[in-house]
């Protein structure tokens, strides 16, 4: 086992994991950023323009959320022209993990009573600064948990990018693999992927939960 | 009203999912037939200044990423720069593309690359979908077993387990010679080599085959390599099926590296040679 790690975990292996790590992480800040703002306004939409753009916007949310990510990945990378294959296959992650978030933020916005916007609009409120002051801070502060359940799930569906050859860190381990032998060294470096998702993972929802939990106490 | 709503947008769906799936092929057959500024040619390639090819680089000594320095290393990845050097006279005017068995040929089909030079076994069916050089390399299947098991070839194998790599030609090969022998086989299929190593390992298949060339990489103390040896396979260099002039001068290429044993150097040189 000793002699495993010493082959498995040289320098530049661990290195060349850290890179993959580091990959992981980025394309997964900017696929959440980005789908959290474009799925809220997604959500936005859904919920409260009933003619053509809340259909609209419907029927790209039961697109998305009812096939298959890889399927997407697949196709914005072969058939989008230009860019890198990583970008292109990210933004059908972008894509798919929007239609989930704007569920997310719907169901938020469907909890909070509709009074609100009457005793706003008589304050003299319009509807979009009732939603910018008054529903949409109630809103996040609700959906946190299930953002946040998200939002890990997201990180791990980067690993979906392993299959397109994308560096991150499923492939940097994939990679490493290519030239191990042993069967200990497998379990090592499967191991290793494993925990350190869990770890990320894990650290992310210590925080947002502890995070979340003073804010509402504060309320 | 709901459900007149509900029931037009599965309909709705259904359509533009559909629409969406033909229009992809009809997008394909025109740019094979109308597109032909996007030919790749030598002209073309000496325009760009670059060699575009997609390699492996989790295969040892044919392609695999370096992680000391980044670059990826093998077999292939020399006679990739023999043809940039022969084409542009710089051996360094490459562009490697990493590719998977899943997308080394969109990726060839949609131009990202020039030429796919990665583990690629010519076969019938897919000459039918691409063009292919004459072989670089010629492998032969073969099995690693468990020394315990007491094997002496594929004819003890009876109702065997056997692992193979996902999307690769093995199980075609040991079936058709598991028929002449009247005994059948089983198969399992995983993503990566030492996967099956440690299927094999702990008894969940009773031999690991591959071409011999890698299965070389993963003998110890306790396996051994059968004598068998069946279907050889041959890798080609692939190109897309228009790209002839290409495909044309790369396989002359690669007959002249044949002839003059550059191509056994490099065999040797990367430790292929059985």
């Amino acid at each position: 086992m000793m002699n495993s790690i010493q082959t498995v975990f040289t320098r530049p292996n661990v290195l060349f994991l850290l890179d993959g790590i580091k990959t992981t992480l980025l394309i997964s800040l900017y696929v959440v950023i980005l789908s959290i703002v474009f799925g809220t306004l997604l959500g936005l939409v859904r919920n409260y323009e009933k003619q053509f753009f809340g259909k609209l916007a419907g029927f790209y949310i039961e697109l998305f959320r009812n096939t298959p990510l890889l399927l997407w990945m697949l196709g914005c990378a072969f058939l989008i022209p230009g860019s890198t294959i990583l970008v292109k296959a990210s933004v059908a992650l972008f894509l798919y993990t929007a239609a989930v978030v704007a569920e997310i933020v719907r169901g938020g916005l469907n909890s909070i009573p509709k009074g609100q916007f009457e005793a706003a609009h008589s304050q003299g409120f319009s509807f979009f600064q009732t939603l910018a002051y008054i529903i949409l801070p109630q809103t996040f502060k609700k959906i946190i948990p299930s953002l946040l359940s998200q939002v890990i799930t997201t990180i791990k569906d980067t690993s979906f990018l392993a299959g397109l050859g994308i560096m991150e860190f499923t492939r940097s381990g994939q990679v490493i693999l290519g030239k191990v032998t042993k069967t200990s060294e497998v379990f090592l470096i499967y191991g290793f992927l494993a925990l350190i998702y869990f770890i990320i993972c894990f650290t992310l929802s210590v925080l947002v939960r502890s995070w979340h939990k003073n804010n509402s106490e504060n309320v | 009203m709901k459900k007149r709503n509900l029931l037009a947008t599965v309909i709705l769906s259904s359509v533009l999912f559909i629409g969406a799936c033909s229009s992809d092929d009809g997008s394909t057959t025109e740019a094979d037939t109308t597109k032909g500024s996007d030919q790749v040619t030598i002209a073309s390639i000496k325009e760009a200044g670059v060699l575009k090819v997609g390699v492996k680089e989790d295969v040892p000594n044919f392609g695999l990423k370096n992680t000391d320095t980044g670059e990826i290393e093998g077999f292939e990845i020399d006679i990739a720069r023999k043809l940039a050097e022969d084409i542009l006279g710089d051996p360094d005017a490459i562009e490697l593309t990493p590719v998977t068995a899943k997308t080394r040929g969109p990726l060839l089909d949609n131009g990202e690359v020039d030429m796919i030079i990665a583990t690629f076994t010519v076969t019938e069916e897919r000459k039918e979908t691409y063009n292919f050089t004459d072989a670089y390399y010629e492998d032969a299947v073969g099995l690693l077993v468990k020394k315990d098991k007491n094997y002496e070839g594929l004819e003890d194998m009876d109702e065997a387990n056997v692992g193979v790599a996902q999307s690769s030609t093995t199980s075609e090969a040991i079936t058709s010679e598991a028929e002449q022998y009247g005994i059948t086989v089983e198969f399992s299929e995983y993503a990566t080599y030492p996967e099956i190593k440690a299927a094999l390992d702990s008894g969940r298949v009773d031999a690991f085959s591959v071409d011999r060339s890698i299965l070389a990489g993963y003998l110890d103390d306790s396996t051994e390599i059968l004598p068998d040896r069946f279907a050889t396979q041959d890798y080609g260099i692939a190109t897309k099926k228009t790209n002839v002039e290409l495909a044309k001068y790369a396989n002359e290429l690669i007959t002249t590296w044949g002839e003059d044993d550059t191509l056994n150097g490099l065999i040797s040189k990367w430790g292929l040679s059985e």
